[in-house]
C-alpha cells in the first residue's frame, strides 16, 4: 500500500517557509556564506540555501510531495488528528494555544497530536516568537493499492 | 514518482520525503529552471536521537554529480563523483541496502 501526500505551495505557505528559513538561519547571505565555508559537511543548509533561493524568485512553483510505502501512517492519522491537518490547511492559526481555542480542545492533546504529525512530516511548528505556529505540508492524501 | 509539471512555469522546486522505515527516509528536494533539472539532492536519513541524521546523499551542488557518505554523527566522511542518479533509483537503493549503504561501493550499483 502506498500513502501519498501532496501539496503545492500557495503564496502564504511560501510566505511561512520564507519566514521558517529566517528564523533559522537569519539572512540569506549568512546562510550562503554558512554553506560556501561548510560545503556537502552541512547537508541540510545546502538544501536550506537551494530551497530559500529558488522561493525568493518571482512565480516559482514548489510543489512538496511525501510517500509512505506502509498502512503504519493510519495508525497515526485519527478523525481528530485529520480535523487538525484540514483547520490548518484551511485557517491561518498563530499558534497550538490559538488552535486548541478554535477547535474547543485541550491544549496537551492538540500538542500532542501536533507533534505525532509532526513526526511524519505532515506538519511543521516553527518558532513565532514565544509561540510555535503549526503549519500544514498537506493538500491531498492519496492512497494507492498495489496489485 | 514523478510530480506534475506545469506547462509555463520557470522556476519550479519540489521537495519529496518518501519513508523507508519507521526511523528511515529518503529526502529530495530539486530545482528546475524552464522545465531543466538545475540543482537535485537526495539524501538517505536515520532518526538518531530525535534529530534526521545523513547517512549517503547524491547531489550535484558545486561539483557536479557526486556522493557523500557521513558517520553517525553526520559528519562527511566520503565524497565520490558518479553518474546522476534518480531519486527513484536512490529510494530504491535505500529501501534495499538501507544503513548497509555507507559501507558499500556505491559507485558499483
Amino acid at each position: 500500500m502506498l500513502v501519498e501526500i501532496e501539496k503545492k505551495h500557495r503564496p502564504k505557505d511560501i510566505q511561512n517557509e520564507l519566514d521558517n528559513l529566517k528564523s533559522k538561519h537569519g539572512t540569506a547571505e549568512k546562510l550562503h556564506q554558512k554553506v560556501m565555508r561548510d560545503k556537502c559537511g552541512n547537508p541540510s543548509s545546502v538544501d536550506d540555501h537551494m530551497i530559500w533561493k529558488a522561493i525568493a524568485t518571482q512565480n516559482c512553483e514548489f510543489v512538496e510531495k511525501i510517500t509512505v510505502d506502509s498502512s503504519n501512517i493510519f495508525g497515526d492519522l485519527t478523525p481528530k488528528r485529520l480535523e487538525l491537518l484540514e483547520h490548518i490547511r484551511t485557517q491561518d492559526v498563530r499558534s497550538i494555544k490559538d488552535l486548541a481555542h478554535e477547535l474547543e480542545r485541550n491544549y496537551k492533546n492538540v500538542y500532542d497530536d501536533l507533534k505525532a504529525l509532526e513526526d511524519w512530516g505532515l506538519v511543521s511548528l516553527p518558532r513565532r516568537g514565544k509561540d510555535k505556529k503549526p503549519i500544514s505540508h498537506v493538500e491531498s492524501l492519496t492512497v494507492t493499492f498495489h496489485r | 514518482m514523478p510530480l506534475p509539471r506545469f506547462a509555463d512555469d520557470k522556476l519550479r522546486i519540489t521537495k519529496e520525503r518518501v519513508w523507508i522505515h519507521r526511523n528511515e527516509v529518503v529526502d529530495a528536494i530539486e530545482t528546475f529552471n524552464e522545465n531543466k533539472l538545475e540543482f537535485f539532492s537526495y539524501t538517505y536519513k536515520v532518526m538518531i536521537e530525535g534529530s534526521w541524521v545523513p547517512v549517503v546523499r547524491f547531489d550535484n551542488w558545486e561539483i557536479g554529480s557526486h556522493y557523500d557518505k557521513y558517520d553517525e554523527n553526520g559528519s562527511l566522511v566520503t565524497q565520490q563523483q558518479c553518474p546522476k542518479r534518480t531519486f527513484g533509483e536512490v529510494a530504491r537503493l535505500a529501501k534495499e541496502f538501507r544503513r548497509n549503504l555507507v559501507t558499500m561501493d556505491i559507485s558499483e550499483l
